[in-house]
């Protein structure tokens, strides 16, 4: 029997699609009948399609500014 | 860990003897500027401070610089500035006695996921919701433990495979996942919690409940 724990320590591997064909015939058949799982794996598909797809995580060019100017500095510093 | 600590090591070096010319310089440059994000985000994973994941970032792309103009191999631009950018992180925060950074529990038990129960919908991306959502994503990563941390953004966002990050921080192929899967559902309850919060206009929210 699955179970929802089962879910929660496999469903990484089934949304990365990287599940063998076992493993997703079982999470597939819980999620038939799980409410719950099926929120689950809902949400954090689409919440890792809003953080690979967005800019969210883009850093603003005031951020960048100060590290290449660092980097440029120590390897100019390096060098002498 | 020691396989990690290893590879870190052969990315640092200390003469300068075989020092490039500037115009290598340059080139070295144009060739991380794909990778600052990167390299930041990683160290701000590990510090959880701007400031410091700053000089982390500083301190790894310099010594993949020098690690370069001594003629050392880099097959791989990218994995070399996240080990030296993990090596870079671990020194600074030994040298500065920072608390430990694995006390983050990482199981996805049931508490966690009666927590991320919550129905979706869609959320339109314009600038007000995106500031809010990097905020959220940025306040998500600082409360994630190191561990969880790295590896949600090294796959999610830089999408490295679950080997290549057990490879980098030196954990196993079960850590790894069980660490992704822990951050992913904290992420989800963060954005839940966003969404819901700065909701605008009454737009459809994601934390609407099932």
């Amino acid at each position: 029997m699955f179970s929802c724990a089962d879910f929660l320590s496999e469903f990484g591997d089934y949304l990365d699609g990287c599940a063998s064909t076992e493993l997703k015939l079982c999470i597939e058949e819980h999620l038939r009948e799980c409410k719950s799982c099926r929120v689950i794996i809902d949400t954090t598909a689409r919440t890792i399609r809003i953080v690979t797809e967005s800019d969210t995580f883009t850093l603003p060019s005031n951020q960048i500014e100060p590290i290449v100017d660092g980097v440029m500095s120590r390897i100019r510093g390096l060098e002498s | 860990m020691e396989a990690a600590s290893k590879s870190i090591g052969n990315c640092e070096g200390s003469s300068s003897s075989l020092w490039p010319p500037p115009d290598k310089r340059a080139d070295f440059m144009v060739a991380i500027r794909p990778f600052h994000r990167l390299v930041y985000l990683v160290a701000f994973a590990y510090a959880k401070d701007s400031l410091v994941a700053e000089e982390i970032a500083v301190n790894a792309m310099a010594s993949v610089f020098r690690l370069q103009s001594q003629r050392q191999e880099v097959d791989d631009l990218k994995l070399c500035l996240i080990r030296a950018t993990l090596s870079e992180a671990r020194t600074y925060l030994d040298r500065n006695s920072s608390p430990v950074l694995e006390n983050c529990r990482e199981d996805v038990g049931l508490s966690l996921m009666s927590q991320a129960v919550t129905a979706w919908r869609p959320i339109p991306m314009d600038t007000a919701r995106n500031n809010a959502l990097r905020g959220t994503l940025m306040e998500a990563i600082r409360e994630l433990s190191a561990g969880a941390a790295i590896t949600l953004l090294l796959r999610d966002v830089f999408h490295l495979t679950i080997l290549e990050i057990a490879a980098l921080i030196g954990e196993s192929h079960q850590k790894v996942r069980a660490r992704l899967a822990y951050g992913r559902i904290v992420l989800c309850v963060k954005l839940a919690k966003c969404v819901s919060d700065c909701d605008l206009a009454g737009e459809p929210s994601l934390a609407a409940t099932c």
